[in-house]
């Protein structure tokens, strides 16, 4: 090999992993059934708050939850993406660690030292902070989502009242959304990458 | 310089596997743009030197062959560039 050769060679491989893989293939049906859950449980604080009569917490968030997890599971199951990218595994990562430490803090302190408001509120941060990560590598109607989230956790504080009800649209803008955009964009779930 | 990494194929190959955790067999052909056969005796080599990793597996009842990029893989794409630029430098 001559140093012409080597040239084009290097310029070539410059090319290969400049264009690094960045597309995200999170199931869309995930994100739809996490963002009904979190806007259904909101959606039924703000009931209550405004004196509707609705089950208790713990006999509509549990089986919420189960069916979220069921369709998280079912669709990773039958994912049928052709490749694996490392934004994926970095999504796969930060979902994970978020609602981990979220349920841990969750289950650990709420309604002893953290009130339940500030509990829902920590939720919608934390997502919101997730999908702007996520979001910002390889897809733009998560970062969006993640914005909406970030911002309806914003607003909620300064208008009481309707404190829940604007956390429930904030889940519902963050993530279902976004999911029904990626759900439409590409029939496989890929996203474009920004 | 690695003589293995010298083609074209087996450099493109190492390369969209580089920013991937794997990437099936179809999907390299479509990305490559090479033909299944000749794929396939590159992927061969690439195997048999242990620059990737091959995992059969069944999806959706069909056969599917994913490939990584293992350890030994990445450190020979860094040093087949170590070489390539080294030769330039020394022309230039």
């Amino acid at each position: 090999m001559d140093a012409s050769e080597a040239r084009d060679h290097l310029q070539w491989i410059d090319g290969i992993v400049r264009a690094t893989d960045r597309s995200l293939h999170m199931p869309p049906v995930t994100l739809i059934a996490w963002g009904l859950f979190g806007t259904m449980v909101n959606a039924l604080h703000q009931a209550t708050a405004s004196g509707m009569t609705v089950p208790r917490d713990e006999v509509l968030h549990l089986p919420m939850m189960v069916v979220a997890i069921g369709v998280s599971v079912w669709a990773a199951s039958r994912g049928r993406a052709a490749r694996q990218s490392l934004v994926d595994s970095n999504a796969g990562i930060v979902f994970s660690v978020v609602f981990a430490v979220l349920m841990l803090v969750n289950l650990a302190a709420q309604n002893t030292v953290i009130p339940f408001q500030a509990m829902a509120l920590f939720w919608c941060v934390g997502f919101s902070i997730a999908l702007l990560i996520v979001g910002i590598q390889a897809s733009r109607p998560l970062w969006i989502g993640g914005l909406a989230l970030l911002a309806a956790s914003v607003t909620a504080g300064h208008i009481p009242g309707w404190f829940d009800g604007i956390l429930a649209l904030g889940w519902a803008l963050g993530f279902v959304v976004p999911g029904i955009v990626l759900a439409l964009e590409r029939p496989d779930g890929r996203t474009a990458s920004i | 310089m690695d003589e293995l990494l010298l083609s074209k194929v087996r450099l493109a190959v190492i390369a969209q596997l580089l920013s991937a955790e794997w990437v099936t067999f179809s999907e390299l052909q479509k990305s490559i743009d090479v033909t299944n056969g000749n794929l396939g005796a590159h992927l061969g080599k690439l195997v048999e030197a242990g620059y990737v990793k091959e995992e059969k597996r069944f999806e959706a009842r069909r056969p599917q062959s994913r490939y990584r990029l293992t350890k030994t893989g990445r450190n020979a794409l860094l040093h087949h560039v170590t070489a390539l630029q080294m030769l330039v430098e020394q022309h230039s």
